[in-house]
Parts: C-alpha cells; structure tokens; sequence
C-alpha cells in the first residue's frame, strides 16, 4: 500500500466538523433563557447529517453557529481537526428565507460567492450559467427573484451556496416553506445533486421524512434547552429514491425517530415555561 | 450578456399592458377639474367686473404670456439655472452626508444633531444675511436651495441605508462579504427608492427656494419678477411668472418619477406585484 493512501485515510478519520459542549444563552429583557446545554456533534467529509427537534430547541442558533454568524459561550468547534475560530464566510450556509437581492436578476444573484472573493463577473457567470440546468433554472437567467416559484427560488439560493465553492453546506429548513409535493420534488433532486458534489452537508428539518431519506445520520435535539437525545445513523442503500419511503427498513427508521421527536414536543408543551 | 437592466431581464417583468386605459382615467379627473376651475374664475371676472390689477382673468394672464415670452424666457433660464445648480450640489451633498452618516457611528454623532438643527433656523432670517456675507449674485441662491433641498435627501437616504434585512447581511457575511462589501451591494441599492424619494421632495424645495433667494435681493428670475410686478400694479405679469414656476416644479418632479422608473425597473415592477397580491 502506497504511503499516501494511508495518510488520507489517517485524515479520513478527522472530522470535517466537530462540536464539542457547545452552550449558548440568550439574554432578553434582563432574562437569560438556555437555548443549548452542551451539545456534541460531529460530521464526517462528505457525510449527510440531519439536525431534528421540536420548534424552538434551538436548531438555527446551532446551525448559526457552525456557520460562524454566532460564537458558542462554552465549547469547541473544529474544522478538519483544527481550531474553527475565523469560519465565518468559509462555511457554507443556506438560510430558510432565499434572501435572493431583489435588484439583480437570477444568475447575479447565484455568482455573489465569487464576486465577493474578487472572481471577475464574467467568469463567475460562465460557471453559473454551466449549473443553471442541473439547478432547474435554465431560461431564468434573466428573471428578477420576484417572478420565480418559491421552488425556484429556493434552488437559486442553493445554487449560490454552492457556488461559493465550499467544502461543508449548512442548511436551514430549506424546504419548510413549500408545498409537499415540491418538497419531495425537491428532496430527491437534492438527494441527485449531493451525491454528485461531494460536499458534506448538515440540514435543519422539521420534516421526518426528508431527515431519513437524505441523511447518514440523524441527530435528534431534546426541548429547549437543546442537548443531543439521540443519534440515528440511518443504514439505507443508496443511491436513494422516493419512493424507498414506503418500504419497511425506512418505516421502522422513521417510526424510531419520530417517537423521539414527539417526546420532544410533549415536554415543550408541558413545560412551556422551558 | 444578461446584464442588470438589459433587454432580457426587461422582458422578464410582468406585461404593463392594461396601463394605457389607466393612465387616460387617472388624467382625465384632473383635467376636467382644472377646466372646471378656471371657466368659473373667467366667469367670475367677467361678470362681477373685477379690475385686471386686482385679479386677472385667466385669458389676460395668459395674453400676458404670449405678448411677454421674451422676458419671462429670460427670467425662467436665470431661475432654472439657480435650481438646477443648487439641487445638484444639495443632492450631492445629501448623498454624500447620508453615506458617512451610516457607514461611520461616531460621524452620525457628530454631524446628525447639525443637520437637524440646519432646518429649525428660518429661511427668512439666513437668506438677507447672505446678502451681506456673499452679495447679489448667484452664489446666496444657491445656498438657499442648498440649506432647503439637502435635508430630505439625507433623512431619506440615511434610512433607505438603514432599512436592510439583518438577514440578508448575514447572509452577505457567511459569504465572506466584508462591511464595505456589504454597504456597497446590499445597502446601497435597497436606498435607492428612498433615495428617489428624498429627491422627488428635494426639487420641488429647489424651485421655493430658489424663489426665496431672489425675493430677498436679485436682480432677475422668475421670484423677482413677481416681486417687482405686484408693486407696479401688473398683476398678470405676476400670475403668469407664479405658472411658469408650478409648471417648472411639476415637471422636474415628473423628471425624477420617470428616472426612478427607468433607474430601478425591479422596484417598480416589485410594487405593482405586491399591490397586485394584496387585492
Ligand atoms: N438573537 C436572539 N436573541 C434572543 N433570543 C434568541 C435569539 N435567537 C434565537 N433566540 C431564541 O432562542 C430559541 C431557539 O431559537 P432557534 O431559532 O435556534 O430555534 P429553532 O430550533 O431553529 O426553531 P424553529 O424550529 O422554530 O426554527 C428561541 O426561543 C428563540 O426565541
Ligand atoms: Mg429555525
């Protein structure tokens, strides 16, 4: 065996991402409310992991937080084995609202990553106009945000994370918004486009169905404030396909993971004072 | 190329078709009244006899009009000059204050409180001061309209720079975006409709401004002139210059309406959506 294929499996084992006792607290109105209480979590390169839990335990602020928008008050964050202190613009980092610039059209808005590195206009635009198909945006280049579907628009904002050419991909319930039948449209495209990118992904979801269809593992957060409860690795083949979400190896997966989740939610409400 | 504004990402707006009806309706009503208003003030004149000093009927105000087009050609050009120097250093002024303002904390702290008290002084007391400062010239009107237009440019366009969605700057930030990046790409273009605002304001100000530089001392311009032919009993001489003056008014304010439109087509068409949704 050559020495450099055991080096790369040597860094194989590093971690892309890993968070270590991560707490963070909010101070409002001379209130201190805990949103997360030590949490650990780490994503391997290239690996799909989901982040599920009840409404307000936290998720975005732990999602803020990889993405550099936010500093934990306790605990470590690493990237690729080493201090993740300077991340911020070098996560990528999709948030639920598309927050496409209404004064530029589609393809200005999808090449932002490189124009703000100082990569020249024209070039950014040849790259994008090279993904505009596999994006479902081929013939929108021009449109303003306002004219697309919220589909559409959540696929150009996507497009733009991308194209900020990162290695690791946060994202923010980035279907929450639509309607099911484009959701599940859009899950399988994602499931089509992560396998051929390579990136690591970490997704924020409400949605049970699109944790276990996409992920390699599932991290299920306890009510507010937020700790692990559980981690679900989900052993399904791939390449996956909707319609898998029928089979009994998936239900039983998802069964798992929403009594969990549900358990979750009975304490959020009974104690909302959390 | 599809470039900002270029013809394709014209194309994309939604058709703008059923306007023409509107726009014929929405003209109509003012038209009407406006004939309305001055038949009866023809009438009025005529039929109560009311000297031509006291008040002119509409038709001797505008045989004044034509029989005088020479000098009130003249003095239009010396008042058009006087508002189009003094609106353009006040919008540059204004854009200029306004950026520093929002960009530089300690600047807002500094220079707001004298940009707000700049408008508590009256006009009436500055303008025969800079007379005595500046002279007869040019240079007193312009720093009228200057001190009256400069102020809705900066209110506005400091809160059109402030009225960003945090949302959409950290979005910027997590893609590396600097301050300066994210002023410049984000900031800056969501002020413009408020900057367009600011400036529809500003040019309207401009023209009384520049009406109450020459009322205070000059020597032509479309103030002096109705300041110097009321005394002398020529009063439609005097309503024929107060005309011009609204129509000079009105039509720079359409001026900037029509640049607006052109300028910023997203925010035109993004209104008419939103108005569209709510119905
Ligand atoms: N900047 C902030 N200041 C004060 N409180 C905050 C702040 N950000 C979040 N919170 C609070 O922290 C808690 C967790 O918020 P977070 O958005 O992380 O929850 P979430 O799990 O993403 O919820 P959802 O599923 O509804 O998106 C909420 O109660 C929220 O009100
Ligand atoms: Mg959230």
């Amino acid at each position: 065996m050559p020495p450099t294929t055991r080096l790369e499996s040597a860094r194989a084992m590093v971690p892309k991402l890993e968070l270590a006792g991560i707490r963070k607290q909010f101070s409002f109105a001379g209130k201190t409310l805990p949103v997360l209480e030590g949490v650990d979590l780490s994503v391997e390169e290239g690996e799909f992991v989901s982040v599920i839990g009840p409404s307000g335990c936290g998720k975005s602020t732990l999602l803020n937080i990889m993405a550099g928008l936010e500093e934990p008050d306790q605990g470590t964050l690493c990237m690729d084995g080493a201090d993740a202190a300077g991340r911020l613009g070098k996560v990528g980092y999709m948030p639920q609202k598309d927050l496409l610039l209404p004064w530029r059209n589609v393809l200005d808005n999808t090449i932002l990553g490189p124009e703000l590195q100082g990569v020249s206009r024209s070039r950014a635009r040849q790259q994008a106009l090279g993904l505009m198909e596999r994006f479902g945006l081929k013939g929108f280049e021009g449109h303003y945000p306002f004219l697309l579907s919220g589909g559409m628009r959540q696929r150009a904002a996507l497009l733009r994370t991308v194209l900020a050419g990162r290695d690791v991909i946060l994202l923010d319930e980035p279907f929450g918004a639509l309607d099911a039948l484009t959701r599940s449209r859009l899950q399988e495209w994602l499931l089509e486009l992560w396998s051929g990118l390579g990136k690591t992904m970490v997704l924020v979801t409400h949605d049970v169905d699109e944790a276990t269809l996409l992920s390699d593992r599932v991290y299920v957060l306890t009510a507010r404030p937020g700790r692990v409860k559980m981690v679900m690795p989900v052993a399904l083949p791939r390449p996956r396909t909707l319609d898998m979400v029928t089979q009994p190896a998936f239900l039983s997966l998802k069964a798992s993971l929403m009594t969990a989740l549900r358990e979750e939610d009975l304490r959020a409400q009974e104690e909302p004072w959390r | 190329m599809t470039t900002r504004g270029s013809a394709e990402a014209r194309r994309g707006l939604p058709a703008a078709r059923p306007r023409r009806r509107a726009w014929l309706g929405a003209w109509l009503g003012p038209a009407a009244l406006v004939g309305a208003i001055i038949a009866l003030w023809q009438g009025a004149v005529m039929a109560f006899g009311i000297p031509h000093w006291k008040l002119p009927a509409p038709s001797t105000i505008a045989a004044e009009l034509v029989a005088s087009r020479g000098l009130f050609l003249h003095h239009t050009w010396v008042t058009l000059k006087e508002v189009s120097l003094g609106f353009g250093v006040a919008l540059a002024t204004g854009v200029l204050l306004a950026a520093l303002i929002a960009y530089f904390r300690t600047f807002q702290r500094v220079a707001y409180p004298f940009v707000i008290a700049s408008q508590t002084i009256p006009m009436v007391v500055i303008a025969p001061l800079l007379l005595v400062w500046v002279g007869y010239g040019l240079a007193p009107k312009i720093i009228v309209i200057v001190l009256i237009a400069f102020f809705p440019i900066v209110v506005n366009t400091v809160d059109g720079l402030r009225a960003v969605d945090p949302d959409m700057v950290h979005m910027m930030r997590t893609l590396g975006a600097s301050r300066w990046q994210v002023f410049i790409k984000v900031q800056v273009p969501t002020s413009l409709p408020f900057l367009f605002s600011g400036t529809k304001i500003a040019i309207t100000f401009s023209v009384i401004g520049a009406v109450i530089g020459e009322w205070v001392g000059a020597s032509a311009g479309l103030g002096y002139l109705t300041s110097i032919s009321v005394p002398l009993f020529l009063t439609a001489r005097s309503f024929g210059a107060v005309l011009i003056l609204a129509a000079l008014g009105t039509a720079l304010f359409l001026a900037v309406a029509l640049l607006q439109r052109q300028a910023l087509p997203w925010h035109e068409a993004q209104q008419r959506r939103q108005a569209l949704e709510e119905t």
